[in-house]
């Protein structure tokens, strides 16, 4: 058992009393592991209030934007009446600048799949005992977004692993991000169909793939679908908005 | 509104009172920021930050705030805009800051710094967890809301109570070496 584990059990009240009497002996001898049981119990308190403290961030955005405006009214302009011609000129020319903007603003611009597809970093680690080498290759090529190289990886470790669906997922966003829009198609079609907590992952990235694909219609079919309680909904509806 | 109203109406996130505290200090840390090379939106993220490192300090703790609210909210802002100003390297603003910082009488130093060092830890840990797998994030959340390892090893297909357990020690050992990893000291 890992210091992690005999803190936690320790922590639920689910160690044994002599294992109990033998931590709290250790724990008085031993500084770093009486700050690893103050670090698990941040962890613990941080996890029961994170929703609070979110909202609460939220909240105070919300206000803080009444009191901290940087735009200031700009003040009545004079109406000048110009000669037909000069005033011709004019218009040319400030259509000309709103044309160039609007040009610019298209073009620099990040396209909509871009803003939309924030892939959840990989972490595979933590999940496995398995040899590690392997693993922290394929973390370190999916996050640095160096999707051709996490590929191989991740399709090695599936036919080892075919039950996993976190790494069929995480396959998926590799070959919708090379390309590969037939196999990444499939396996969100497949993963939104299970019952699993993968579900609401497998609907929007369906939907980001035909984003991807510029098919709006089936991207918007999709995300209609998205139920209120899919973790999604909400970049759902922003989505749908901006399609 | 008393400055022992203004914590528990942060506590309670009571809007309209939260309105009262921006009222009564906003216009103040915003000329502050203002004068040591900020903005008015750097004002707002400082402000924010500094409500949300006295909630994260006092709300969930029995700890008693020892001085006036206005003045920990302030000394907290303060240090945190050091702190970032130190980030981008602007030494002469933070020499200029720093020497104010051992000069000002009103700042309850003490505290701020407590209260900052909260924010810093509570940011590490937000930080962190946004790093886990998605896997471990739902069932660290569940835990959190209080869900029972029965209740959570069939929502995430996990095989029994035992293997949620199991899980947990893998995510938090993984959370605990990223903190350690990332924890600004």
């Amino acid at each position: 058992m890992n210091n992690t584990e005999r803190i936690d059990r320790f922590l639920r009240g689910d160690l044994p009393e002599e294992e109990k009497k033998a931590l709290e002996t250790e724990l008085s001898q031993n500084a770093d592991l009486a700050s690893e049981l103050a670090l698990q119990k941040d962890m613990e308190a941080f996890l029961r209030k994170q929703t609070q403290r979110a909202a609460l961030r939220d909240q105070l955005q919300a206000v803080g934007g009444e009191f901290f405006q940087t735009s200031e009214k700009a003040e009545p302009g004079r109406i000048v009446s110009l000669p037909r011609r000069q005033t011709l000129r004019w218009v040319i020319g400030i259509a000309a600048t709103v044309t160039l903007l609007l040009v610019a603003r298209f073009l620099l611009q990040p396209n909509l799949y871009d803003q939309f597809a924030q892939h959840p970093p990989l972490a595979m680690i933590e999940k496995s005992n398995e040899a590690q080498d392997n693993l922290a290759a394929m973390e370190a090529a999916f996050n640095q977004q160096d999707y051709a190289r996490a590929l191989p990886l991740l399709e090695a470790y599936q036919r080892q692993k075919p039950e996993d669906l976190q790494v069929e997922l995480y396959l998926g966003i590799c070959w919708l991000e090379t390309q590969q829009y037939a196999k990444a198609n499939a396996v969100f079609q497949k993963i939104s169909q299970t019952e699993s907590s993968f579900k609401d992952y497998g609907q929007w990235y369906l939907a980001l793939s035909y984003l991807k694909q510029g098919n709006k219609t089936a991207c918007r079919k999709i995300l209609l679908e998205v139920p209120a309680e899919s973790e999604f909904a909400a970049k759902a509806q922003n989505l749908l908005k901006r399609l | 509104m008393s400055e022992e109203n203004h914590l528990l109406a942060l506590c309670a996130g009571d809007t309209p009172r939260i309105r009262f505290i921006y009222q009564q200090y906003a216009g103040q840390i915003r000329r502050w920021v203002e004068d040591n090379n900020g903005s008015a939106a750097d004002a707002q993220d400082l402000f924010q930050d500094g409500l949300i490192a006295i909630y994260d300090r006092y709300c969930s703790k029995d700890i008693e705030l020892s001085n006036s609210f206005g003045a920990l909210l302030f000394g907290v802002c303060k240090r945190k805009w050091f702190d970032r100003l130190k980030e981008k390297n602007r030494e002469t603003i933070v020499r200029k800051i720093e020497e104010e910082r051992y000069t000002d009488d009103n700042d309850p130093s003490m505290e701020s710094e407590a209260a900052f060092q909260e924010l810093q830890k509570q940011e590490t840990l937000t930080q962190t967890f946004a790093l886990l797998s998605a896997q471990c994030q739902q069932l660290l959340t569940l835990l959190g809301q209080g869900v029972v390892g029965d209740q959570i090893a069939e929502q995430l297909g996990i095989a029994n109570a035992n293997a949620v357990y199991q899980s947990k020690h893998r995510c938090m050992s993984r959370w605990k070496e990223l903190f350690t990893q990332n924890l600004k000291v």
